[in-house]
């Protein structure tokens, strides 16, 4: 069972960032932990322009290939789409990647994606030859119109980046699920904890992508493993085949007290 | 003796200093070199606030550099009281507060506090308590953390004050006739500072290392007994070259045995330094936010300095306009008083940090490396030159004393000589904790 990119399948389901650890040693600690085979990486501050942020990028790198992995560059703190999709092709040049996490945000206080920019860069990219993971909300026809345009993977949000509040739409959620059946969906930002994951599993989303949850915990270690697991009693539990809730008590063996007129 | 110490930032002067008054039967001769100017107007020690906040550091570091800023908060008086120039020194403790939007990092500090430090005397500030303290911000917030036992140093003043008083005892050491020596001192070491010099190249053998550097343009080079190398950032793979010849079987510059430092990295922050005389606030205040730690640190006479941004980034160009408005908002929104304040000055500067941002004393053959003091600077600076003192002792006396810090600051002995020596004292030191 494994995560489907764009055609390259992976053996971990969990993708994670690279921000906010106490120090880069902690994050390669967490990230190896977690078993995940994608980090993703924001360059948008580091003036990309001098590749100024080489030493990080090279450390990240550098675990990446300990973990036969793949980056994952993002566009984070990018508001338009020309900014987006310029950001975009500087991380190609440096990290010689067709793999773009696209992130164009509308809305400062919440960080929320805007949709109509997502979706202008987003034909760009794909028009330029890139593998599109584009961050958006849970709306289904938002989702639809990235799938139309040739993401094979979307990625809507759980809710807002780093607010740890978990799923707050499931049915939004399920809904994009069963819409999309044949999409790679990651479930994306405000992930706080396991079993949040551990849920979006549950629902059939095919992969998580977190940071914030792990890069925060006391034991970002620690918690990469117990996020390593959730995913995978999540995964295990979907293709299991969750059994059917019902209204009234069932029970698993005959109460034979009970007149057979009483049972049921 | 010839010492050669490279860099003349907070670790440089302090260590110069420290040798220079040092009672060896044998002088010292110290070559302090250092591409700045003797205004430091480059180093990072420079560009900082000079906070001695342990508690207010706690959530991002380990708990052994918390041990180490309170340990130093004991040691700066005696430092800074044998300096003729007077500096600041300020330990009337720190305030945490938060705008509501970050409440949750807020909580997590809390929390972090009452598990981890749960000894360390912190009081909850309602509206009232925080007024109270800072009558200027209650208005802002309504709750807040005092961490009483916190307090400050006045970095630049410091600086300057470390080079007048090299100065002033190096011409004493010249001067026969002079109090200090009447005083009974039996040596007579001595200091030359190279300013303006780069250091090119560092050769590192068991007996003598060589230092080439550039002055006037001209490389040249001098050998030592023993190298001290405190060139922060200057001493990353990507900045500087050190050579060795320990090892006969390569000629190659950039042999692997003398680049311990290939995991330094530099880690931009910008700050800004104010004057703001309608503010009045006395004490460093700390700002929740959620990618930085943002302080305000009172300088005095109307001075702030607010600080600072955390980026992975060896980029030394201007603050850029997104870090300027979030440094200026997060202070305005403290006090709306600095919005008629004037900007002094932007800075822009590069901590020096290893992959786990702990500070390291790396001992090869003749050449001791102090680096990676990252944003702990003059948190820890004292405990540090005390750890580093000892390392230089035991070399220069070839003795094996215990060290006083070995239990926080551990010493990496990567040369052959030292190694059996100092690694037997190494191997008692327990690990400390990786909890945050």
């Amino acid at each position: 069972m494994s995560l489907n990119i764009y055609g390259t399948q992976l053996d971990s389901r969990l993708l994670i960032g690279s921000a906010l650890y106490p120090s880069p040693q902690v994050m390669k600690q967490a990230i190896l932990a977690s078993g995940s085979k994608v980090v993703t990486l924001s360059l948008k501050r580091q003036n990309p322009n001098e590749q100024s942020g080489q030493q990080i990028w090279t450390y990240i790198q550098d675990i990446i290939s300990e973990t036969n992995g793949y980056l994952l560059p993002n566009t984070a703190g990018c508001k338009t789409a020309k900014e987006a999709v310029t950001l975009a092709k500087m991380s190609r040049e440096i990290f010689q990647t067709d793999w773009i996490k696209l992130e164009v945000i509308g809305d400062d206080y919440n960080l929320q994606p805007d949709p109509i920019e997502l979706l202008q860069a987003t034909e760009q990219l794909i028009t330029d030859g890139f593998k599109v993971l584009p961050y958006c909300t849970d709306d289904l026809v938002l989702c639809q119109r990235l799938y139309d345009l040739g993401c094979e993977v979307i990625m809507p949000w759980a809710s807002p980046i780093g607010t740890g509040k978990g799923l707050m739409n499931p049915y939004n959620l399920e809904t994009i699920r069963l819409r999309l059946p044949d999409a790679t969906l990651i479930l994306d930002a405000g992930i706080g904890k396991p079993s949040d994951a551990c849920l979006a599993m549950e629902m059939g989303y095919d992969g998580v992508l977190l940071n914030s949850a792990v890069a925060l915990a006391d034991n970002p270690t620690l918690m990469a493993k117990a996020f390593a697991q959730a995913l995978q009693a999540g995964e295990q539990g979907y293709v299991a085949g969750i059994m059917q809730q019902r209204q009234t008590a069932h029970p698993s063996t005959p109460t034979l007290d009970t007149p057979f007129w009483h049972q049921n | 003796m010839n010492i050669a110490i490279v860099g003349a930032g907070l670790m440089g002067r302090l260590l110069a200093l420290s040798l220079l008054r040092k009672q060896q039967s044998d002088p010292v001769t110290i070559t302090l070199f250092d591409k700045d100017t003797k205004q430091a107007h480059n180093s990072a020690a420079y560009a900082a606030a000079g906070l001695l906040t342990p508690l207010g550091e706690s959530l991002h570091c380990e708990p052994n550099i918390v041990e180490m800023g309170f340990k130093s908060l004991a040691l700066w008086p005696t430092i800074l009281d044998s300096l003729q120039e007077h500096t600041i020194f300020q330990q009337t403790g720190a305030i945490m507060v938060s705008h509501e939007q970050d409440k949750g990092d807020y909580q997590r500090f809390v929390r972090h506090l009452k598990n981890n430090y749960p000894d360390d005397p912190v009081q909850t500030l309602d509206r009232a308590g925080l007024t109270a303290l800072e009558p200027e911000i209650g208005r802002s917030f309504n709750q807040g953390l005092y961490l009483p036992e916190e307090g400050q140093v006045g970095n630049r003043r410091l600086l300057i004050a470390l080079r007048k008083q090299l100065e002033l005892e190096n011409e004493n050491e010249n001067d026969t006739d002079s109090e200090l020596n009447k005083t009974g001192k039996i040596t007579s070491n001595k200091l030359q500072w190279l300013s303006a010099c780069t250091v090119v190249d560092i050769e590192v053998s068991i007996k003598l290392s060589t230092v080439k550097y550039l002055h006037n343009n001209e490389e040249q080079s001098r050998q030592f007994d023993l190298v001290i190398d405190c060139r922060g950032t200057g001493a990353s793979l990507k900045n500087s070259r050190v050579a060795s010849t320990s090892n006969s079987s390569s000629t190659d510059s950039s042999n692997k045995d003398c680049a311990p430092l290939t995991d330094l990295r530099s880690v931009r922050g910008e700050l800004f330094q104010l004057f703001a005389p309608d503010v009045n606030i006395s004490r460093p205040i700390r700002l929740m936010h959620p990618r930085y730690q943002l302080y305000i640190a009172p300088k005095g006479n109307g001075y702030y300095v607010v600080g600072a941004t955390e980026i992975e980034s060896d980029d030394m160009s201007p603050m850029t306009v997104r870090s300027a408005m979030e440094l200026l908002s997060a202070a305005y929104s403290v006090h709306p008083g600095f919005a008629e304040a004037n900007i002094r000055q932007h800075v822009s500067q590069c901590r020096p940090a290893f992959s786990d941002n702990q500070p390291k004393i790396i001992v090869q053959d003749s050449l001791i490396q102090v680096n990676g003091l990252y944003r702990h600077g003059y948190l820890i600076a004292p405990v540090v030159l005390e750890q580093s003192l000892a390392v230089i002792t035991n070399f220069l006396n070839n003795t094996n004393n215990a060290l006083p810090h070995n239990d926080l600051l551990p010493v990496t002995v990567t040369g052959r000589e030292e190694q059996a020596q100092l690694a037997k004292v190494s191997k008692e030191e327990p690990e400390h904790e990786h909890s945050y």
